[in-house]
């Protein structure tokens, strides 16, 4: 994907200022659109499906077990995946366009070229985004509370450490009630902090040994 | 059978060639396409929706609003507070971003003219921030704010904004800095220019492209930000806008039409201001990552 955007001017910057727009939107803004897209008397998907005549498909996205947390997760997917793309294109300007002339000579195809030469010189922008987006999905709570709620309905299935964390502290309703159920909040993001920056450690430290030595 | 010639086969391998190229790039075009309107469709079915009367939902869900409800937009102005949460956010960003681009520019400046391991020091310090998850400082945030007394006003946020904004501030302007021409303010210094002149009229002109970097990168969380407002601008009169949207769809959770004239209000100058400037959002937005 990222490969095809690099290399005609001519759409590509049409398509890049599209896939790029949903980062600059809020997820308040985001989760509000996706309820409504996936609503199920009101919505989008859903009525489309019946049209189609793949009605069997249609469901209740965000209240039905199997799917809420598949459906939260590829819309926080949309939100992001454009920021991913222009990442991962700045990378690929880096690319000594000789690398892939040579590859080309030697006989591989386009899908060879891009796995074996251009991807591997593209290893830092995949640490980085790898590292990023990890710590950035961890601390998930916007999207969660606009379309599920904060208590991670149906029945805690799309629960998060964010939601956990805000309903120790201010209970159900957002209230400040105690000075007791704060700490123990505080204590719980703590402990999660500390989960996060290890596992980003590792995640660097291991990815950073896969990278091309250059 | 002859073989055929060895011009004959160069020719269809060319020809082979030329029509894996074609269904490629078709391919290429197909799917990028398809990726353009899984964004563009659920933003141009948001503007659609806030044209929409309460019955047009259920009895029109993706066709064009059978009357088109303008009032929507004057409704949500008065009823769902826009009124009051859209100059909050207005005046919230504008000035976190400018108080917390400025600071960075002097702290990026301050460290640029300092020995070499205290500045190392400072920077990293200023920089270490971002591993700060902001989950993890709202709760301590929220009860230093309640002592403060700030419940209410904007400075519960604007403060925690312009601190949070700094990090990132510093690690994009700290390498500028770090190259401004030392000649430059030696001059100015010769000519007796003051510190506070050699900074206005010399290093803040020479920063501009990565001053745009950090507004950008800063404004665009302080005008969506969610999190931060929900826990310390809770009541009503110092609330932004994403979270007065929320608590209406929680008071009136029927009035779809109002909801999405409150989105599109609140999403539609920051799209705006992308589709301006799209390559500095691109770059602003993405600055962070690449060079971390």
């Amino acid at each position: 994907m990222q490969f095809r955007l690099n290399e005609k001017p001519r759409f590509m910057e049409f398509y890049r200022a599209v896939l790029f727009m949903p980062v600059i939107i809020s997820l308040v803004s985001t989760g509000f659109i996706w309820t409504l897209m996936l609503s199920s008397n009101i919505g989008f998907i859903n009525p489309v499906l019946k049209d189609l005549g793949l009605g069997f498909l249609a469901r209740n996205w965000l209240s039905d077990p199997t799917t809420a947390l598949p459906t939260v997760i590829a819309v926080t997917a949309w939100n992001s995946v454009g920021w991913a793309i222009v990442i991962y294109l700045s990378g690929l300007q880096n690319v000594p366009e000789e690398l892939k002339q040579a590859a080309h000579i030697d006989g591989a195809n386009g899908w060879q070229t891009f796995w074996r030469v251009v991807f591997p010189q593209l290893s830092p922008s995949f640490t980085a985004l790898t590292v990023l987006t990890f710590i950035g999905t961890f601390k998930t709570f916007d999207l969660v509370y606009v379309l599920t709620g904060p208590l991670g309905s149906p029945n805690y299935r799309t629960d998060v450490v964010g939601t956990l964390i805000y309903r120790t502290a201010f209970g159900g309703s957002g209230n400040y009630t105690d000075d007791i159920s704060m700490s123990f909040a505080i204590a719980l993001a703590l402990v999660v902090f500390a989960f996060m920056t290890f596992i980003a450690w590792a995640l660097i430290k291991i990815l950073r040994r896969q990278e091309i030595q250059s | 059978m002859t073989a055929p010639s060895l011009a004959e086969r160069r020719r269809r391998r060319g020809a082979n060639a030329a029509r894996t190229r074609l269904i490629v790039g078709t391919a290429r075009s197909v799917f990028l396409a398809i990726l353009s309107l899984m964004v563009l469709v659920p933003i141009a079915y948001m503007v659609l929706a806030s044209f929409k009367t309460v019955p047009d939902f259920f009895g029109n869900p993706y066709g064009l609003p059978g009357t088109w409800a303008w009032d929507n937009y004057s409704r949500a102005w008065r009823d769902a507070h826009i009124s009051v949460t859209l100059p909050n956010t207005i005046i919230v960003t504008a000035v976190s971003v400018i108080g917390s681009t400025l600071l960075a520019a002097l702290i990026a400046y301050g460290i640029s003219r300092k020995e070499k391991p205290f500045a190392m020091g400072l920077y990293t310090f200023f920089v270490a921030g971002l591993l700060v998850p902001v989950n993890m400082i709202v709760l301590p945030l929220f009860i230093l704010i309640k002592w403060l007394g700030l419940f209410g006003t904007l400075l519960a946020l604007i403060f925690p904004y312009i601190a949070l904004g700094l990090p990132l501030g510093v690690l994009i302007l700290g390498p500028i800095a770090a190259t401004l021409p030392r000649d430059l303010i030696s001059a100015a210094q010769v000519d007796g220019a003051t510190e506070w002149q050699i900074f206005r009229r010399i290093v803040l002109p020479l920063m501009k492209p990565g001053l745009i970097s950090v507004a950008i990168l800063n404004g665009v969380w302080m005008w969506n930000e969610f999190f931060i407002p929900l826990i310390v601008a809770f009541k009503p009169e110092s609330q932004t806008m994403p979270v007065g949207i929320v608590s209406f769809v929680g008071a009136y959770s029927t009035e779809w039409g109002l909801v999405f004239a409150s989105v599109v209000v609140s999403t539609a100058p920051i799209l705006f201001a992308y589709l301006l400037m799209t390559r500095q959002f691109q770059s602003g937005l993405t600055a962070g990552a690449v060079k971390g």
